[in-house]
């Protein structure tokens, strides 16, 4: 070897070098801020259901307010084994995928939050069905346009880009979890950002909810009644909400004017138009649906959730929602099922939770609040194991 | 009368008439081979969570003197999943949960009791055996391995045996709830908690009796006791 090329082996070596210290730091972080270990199995199950049986998790808190997720493959491994083959060193067979997921430590153990996942796992998603629908969200952006200059048009069409990305990922949260995810998204996003609340890279929280009532409100609608309005399947709780929030939420509340952000007022003009387009919010709800589909097998419908309300009745009784219990078979509940139940017992309010519990507790919001936790961690735990054991037993 | 096998699988799989009446285990992962027909029982299997009491941090558990909430200072939390095993040393003690989560309805209570199998290792399972009525909960196991030998304890495995039998009283007596409800793992313990006023109550007598120091309070510090110098002259 002559002194060129041993620099430029030491040269490439040292690049990989670098991305194995990167990639041990990363795996190394879940060690570091655990993340409750219950939530492993349902979650590493949901992974193989949309990317597929080669697919793993490694998940973590952290101290921030976002959810993240890192495909490790992606960024890390691909440079790394292509790195070792060039040495002739063949690594041990692996998952292909294998996704960091970090949750924001204060609320780690609050699993009825977590169906935000889904809006990160949309957020993949939607980059691996690639350029062709990046480029489809952008060329629907061109009508809206109010620019002369080719560089504002640029950005402006960057900005309403970034927006449908974030909406379509939303859709995506609401076709697997269903209503649980809009309990989930108006809890967590209300919690960090103001509801007009804008950046390049986030629509603001009011024109993200109200896209996900109009889904959510068609999805679920059980018949419309004589005078022309809405009959909704949701559970009482639930449909309590939803009353509450529909109001905030409607498309005359939507507009640039009330808005706070450092976005270029023209630039949020053109992303509005799109957004508020029936055409294109038709548009992205179907490529939403049609992915879902592809990706996760089917989407949460408006039977499964009638069928899952019938958990509560569980749950009120201190029997954490895994099977379908009493009707002579022992089918599994699903995850999104899990959590559409509840939510539904939770926003009847923990004083019936605590009712049935010793008064050294009951009385106490935090202990009451954590037991509540604990039992839908277990559930989701329980859930996993069983699917997980049915899986290994081959039935 | 203590129910048979098929009966605890028929009564956790009728629909319940009242939720008073509601018995579940759930989940099952196995029925064949938890509830034989013929047998008087359901195994139990292990669960995922061990708490392991850390020597280091305390000279004695004094339920009297410390505030009932030991758990930062008494035991470790130890995840083991499924796959994964747990190494149990001779006279080793800690405490594990099952997978099943139990509700009992008012007219049926259990006793959980070891496996024969497990037994001839020299395990002990469990030793407040008792599950009463309206308990909901997964039932923690009181692990200790008497053997000579180190046992591996593998999350999953059917580890103990619950039977369950039929309680015959009052309908409408009101029944005391256990301070384990909604246990999803076992919670810190508080055995004095009907007691600890009138104990604390004899302990004060008590010192001022003997005119002892309270036993919890800290050790006075150490000084280096020396004789008076002797007087000259």
């Amino acid at each position: 070897m002559n002194d060129y090329e041993f620099d430029s082996a030491l040269m490439l070596s040292g690049r990989y070098f670098d991305k194995i210290v990167i990639l041990l730091d990363e795996v190394a972080r879940p060690i570091h801020y655990p993340a409750p270990p219950e939530l492993h199995q349902s979650l590493t199950q949901m992974v193989k259901g949309i990317f597929g049986d080669t697919g793993d998790l490694l998940l973590f808190s952290e101290p921030g307010i976002n959810y993240t997720i890192v495909d490790l493959v992606e960024k890390r491994l691909i440079d790394i084994r292509i790195g070792l083959n060039r040495y002739d060193f063949q690594p041990p067979a692996g998952p292909e995928r294998i996704f960091l997921v970090g949750l924001p430590s204060a609320e780690s153990d609050q699993a009825l939050i977590h169906c935000i996942i889904a809006h990160e796992f949309g957020h993949k998603v939607w980059d691996e069905s690639d350029v062709l629908i990046r480029l489809q969200l952008s060329a629907s952006v061109k009508p809206f346009m109010y620019l002369d200059k080719e560089e504002e048009q640029v950005a402006a069409v960057e900005v309403a880009t970034e927006w449908l990305l974030e909406l379509a990922s939303d859709l995506f949260g609401l076709y697997i979890f269903g209503p649980a995810y809009v309990c989930a998204a108006i809890h967590y996003a209300t919690a960090v950002t103001a509801l007009d609340e804008a950046s390049k890279s986030h629509p603001p929280t009011r024109v993200r909810l109200h896209l996900l009532f109009g889904l959510m409100d068609e999805m679920y609608t059980k018949s419309m009644n004589e005078q022309g309005g809405r009959e909704f399947a949701y559970g009482p709780n639930m449909s309590q909400l939803f009353d509450m929030w529909r109001p905030a939420v409607d498309a005359s509340r939507l507009g640039i004017a009330q808005m706070s952000s450092n976005v270029d007022e023209r630039y949020a003009r053109t992303a509005f138009a799109a957004i508020r387009n029936p055409d294109r919010v038709k548009e992205l709800r179907s490529m939403a649906r049609g992915l879902a589909q592809e990706r996760y097998g089917a989407y949460y419908k408006q039977e499964n959730y009638v069928r899952d309300m019938g958990l509560v009745r569980s749950i009120r009784n201190f029997i954490p929602p895994v099977q379908f219990l009493n009707e002579g078979k022992s089918e599994l509940t699903s995850v999104p099922g899990i959590l559409n139940a509840c939510w539904e017992y939770y926003l009847g309010g923990l004083e019936q939770f605590g009712s049935v519990l010793p008064a050294t507790i009951s009385s106490d919001r935090f202990a009451l609040s954590a037991i509540f936790n604990e039992f839908v961690l277990k559930t989701l735990e329980l859930s996993g194991l069983a699917g997980q054991w049915r899986e290994a037993n081959g039935s | 009368m203590i129910l048979s096998a098929d009966k605890i699988r028929a009564r956790v799989e009728a629909a319940p008439t009242s939720d008073d009446d509601w018995f579940a285990i759930t989940p099952v992962l196995d029925w064949t081979t938890q509830a034989r027909p013929g047998t008087s029982a359901i195994n139990v299997r292990l669960g995922t969570r061990f708490r392991v009491p850390r020597r280091a941090r305390l000279d004695a558990l004094d339920h009297l003197a410390a505030p009932p909430s030991l758990e930062s200072v008494y035991a470790d939390d130890v995840r083991v999943a499924v796959g994964d095993y747990f190494v149990l040393h001779p006279r080793q003690f800690v405490i594990g949960e099952t997978v099943e989560w139990f509700r009992f309805p008012r007219t049926l209570a259990g006793f959980v009791s070891g496996r024969s199998s497990w037994g001839r290792e020299g395990l002990i399972v469990a030793t407040a055996i008792v599950v009463h009525p309206f308990y909901a909960g997964v039932l923690a196991l009181e692990l200790t391995n008497l053997g000579e030998i180190p046992v591996k304890l593998y999350p999953g495995c059917q580890i103990a045996q619950l039977l369950i039998h039929e309680v015959d009283g009052d309908p409408s007596a009101k029944i005391p709830l256990s301070m384990f409800m909604a246990s999803a793992f076992p919670r810190d313990p508080d055995p004095l908690s009907h007691d600890r006023k009138v104990l604390q109550e004899f302990r004060r007598s008590f010192l001022t009796t003997t005119n002892l120091p309270p036993t919890s309070a800290p050790p006075p510090p150490a000084t280096r006791v020396t004789a008076s110098p002797a007087p000259r002259g």
